[in-house]
């Protein structure tokens, strides 16, 4: 119990409820909760007594409280970045970021340098790098030493809500519910869902496809989605994302090499059910990985292994500031590309 | 039933294919040497010249298969008035494609294809094939653009009027595959077929939020299904010389101005279109 360690949370949502706060209830001898921030008092409060914390209603009575070891960021994305960094100027030895790290390269690389400057630990929430099947297939596409012909990502899923409710009970909030997004231009929607959806697969593609490229095809999908077709040379990367969709959900992620195939089927993220279900073909069969934990409980696991020297970070923040500055490349060349073949 | 005789030239990878599938078709078809009622023409095996020679020997239909793989002299002689030319593609107007067609129109439509040991060649006549796939599900594409054209991959890009676009797309792989999804918001639709097997059924699956169907398994490829519909066993949908000469010169690396068909060489003629497709 003395490796217990104390988190805050600055936000409150249905992700720091459904995902978070069930993952490290899995893991009571590792965290303990110690605040939940967020701006909604009656929120705050009654997530807090769920996990036995604290709710607060200012991100600084989380950031300044020595007590807490860990800031998990789970405030809007134009947040993060500030966020971030006051947690690591304010000394905490890690802050478990959700993704996106932040809304631009210059925060990014403000992140990096304050997080050098003072030793804090940070990982992005991108639970699918996490992930121990995905990891198991990664470990063993790379030992083939085959070259990447394609990487293809698809996201297709129904609304959130339908897995919240099997992961938790919302608390009830005065907020209005969210209702569709106003009307943008096709370019700033498609941004958004590359921020908002395309980003958790980020870290996934760049393990194969390391650089944008060219974007030769780029195409917002209503309500919220895309189709991205990247191509690098000879090496391509076809990316899809449709939600919400009536029907059951689809979350794969596959690379084609020369003499082998690695796929990787993904359960929702709101839910425990367990790792990504992995296989990698060659001409000789087929093996498969998977595992109980799911990629945040992986991602949680991890952080704790590094915080009590038990292990390296299985990502570096370098890494996740290089899946920050794809992210946004993808973002210009896609929307430079939707605007050029409008 | 009347019985027809076939006539297969040489021993090439689609001859003994050909050969397999006739063989399961025992009432309808005898394969003969010389002149026969059917000749295979095929654009892989590397002896269409000779099987259209033995053709014109008084053969009433010629069976194409490999069809990108012909040059533009040999597609020019397909097109003759003495006989009707059934053009078979690997997945052609497949049986399956009626599954995915629905009211609601996709928000993304997808093919991705892998060909096993596959040479560009084979690369686009798995594109090909999609091309004939795509217009049973989709219609005409108002737009073909090759988005892709390397050693491994190649990867078009069809559009419509309405601005809807979809991936065509052909991977050198392990095995023969083909993956297509067709995503609405109401409907999601997912065919697979894991290997070229002849018998290897298309697994096509349909999610609703009633939660997934999938339809009966086919047995039988489309090559097989081609067979039947000529021997009157069943239908498929028409894929003519004039479409065959269009989708060649959307493939990618086609240099050569196709002639333009002259005759009007349809197996629409022949065979009654499935209803819906």
């Amino acid at each position: 119990m003395t490796d217990r360690l104390t988190i805050g949370f600055l936000g409150g949502g249905p992700v720091t409820q459904a995902i978070h706060l069930p993952a490290l209830a899995t893991m009571g001898d590792r965290w303990r909760v110690a605040k939940v921030m967020d701006i909604d008092p009656v929120t705050a409060a009654a997530v807090a007594d769920r996990c036995g914390a604290q709710g607060v209603t200012s991100a600084k009575a989380v950031i300044d409280d020595p007590a807490i070891h860990v800031v998990a960021v789970c405030s809007p994305n134009g947040f993060h970045a500030e966020q971030v960094i006051a947690a690591c100027r304010a000394g905490k030895k890690a802050v478990l970021c959700e993704k996106p790290l932040a809304v631009s390269r210059e925060e990014g690389a403000q992140i990096l340098a304050v997080a050098r400057e003072t030793g804090t630990a940070i990982m992005v929430g991108t639970m699918h790098l996490y992930d121990p099947g995905f990891r198991a297939g990664l470990d063993a596409w790379t030992a083939t030493g085959d070259t990447v012909q394609s990487v293809k990502s698809r996201i297709f899923l129904p609304a959130n809500a339908i897995f919240t409710d099997y992961a938790t009970q919302d608390v009830p909030s005065d907020k209005p519910p969210a209702g569709p997004p106003p009307p943008a231009p096709n370019p700033v929607r498609l941004r958004n869902t590359i921020l908002g959806l395309a980003i958790h697969h980020v870290p996934l593609v760049r393990a194969f496809f390391p650089d944008v490229g060219q974007v030769l095809s780029a195409r917002h999908v209503p309500g919220f989605g895309y189709t991205m077709f990247l191509a690098d040379g000879a090496r391509s990367a076809d990316l899809q994302a449709f939600m919400p969709g009536n029907w059951p959900p689809a979350w794969t992620f596959a690379v084609q090499g020369a003499d082998h195939r690695l796929e990787v089927d993904f359960p929702p993220s709101y839910v425990m059910a367990g790792s990504g279900s992995a296989t990698i073909a060659d001409r000789s069969g087929t093996r498969g990985f998977v595992y109980d934990e799911n990629g945040y409980q992986a991602q949680w696991r991890n952080l704790h292994d590094v915080l009590t020297g038990k292990a390296a970070p299985l990502a570096s923040l370098e890494d996740a500031v290089a899946d920050l500055e794809f992210a946004l490349d993808l973002v210009d060349r896609a929307v430079a590309c939707l605007e050029a073949t409008a | 039933m009347t019985l027809k005789t076939v006539s297969i030239v040489g021993s090439g990878p689609d001859a003994q294919t050909q050969r397999a599938i006739l063989a399961t078709l025992p009432n309808a078809y005898r394969m003969v040497d010389g002149e026969a009622d059917v000749v295979l023409v095929s654009g892989k095996d590397g002896n269409a010249d000779a099987a259209l020679d033995r053709a014109a020997r008084g053969s009433k239909t010629v069976f194409v298969t490999s069809p990108s793989f012909l040059d533009a002299a040999q597609l020019t002689r397909l097109d003759d008035p003495a006989w009707r030319v059934a053009i078979a593609l690997a997945y052609g107007a497949a049986s399956f494609a009626t599954h995915l067609a629905h009211d609601e129109p996709p928000a993304i439509l997808d093919f991705s294809a892998t060909v096993a040991n596959a040479g560009i060649d084979d690369l686009r006549e798995a594109l090909l094939a999609q091309l004939a796939l795509s217009r049973v599900i989709m219609g005409e594409p108002a737009k073909v653009r090759t988005l892709l054209n390397s050693p491994a991959t190649l990867v078009l890009e069809l559009s419509a009027p309405s601005g809807l676009a979809w991936r065509l797309s052909a991977h050198r792989g392990l095995r023969n595959s083909l993956a297509i999804d067709r995503v609405a918001r109401g409907v999601r639709h997912h065919v697979a077929i894991a290997s070229g097997a002849h018998a290897r059924p298309a697994t096509v699956s349909t999610y609703t939020s009633d939660g997934s169907a999938t339809a009966w398994p086919m047995y039988q490829d489309h090559y097989r299904s081609m067979w039947a519909a000529l021997a009157g066993i069943g239908k498929v949908a028409p894929y003519t010389l004039a479409m065959l000469a269009h989708d060649v010169a959307a493939l990618p690396g086609t240099r050569t101005i196709l002639p333009k068909p002259g005759g009007s060489q349809t197996i629409a003629s022949e065979f009654e279109a499935t209803r819906n497709l």
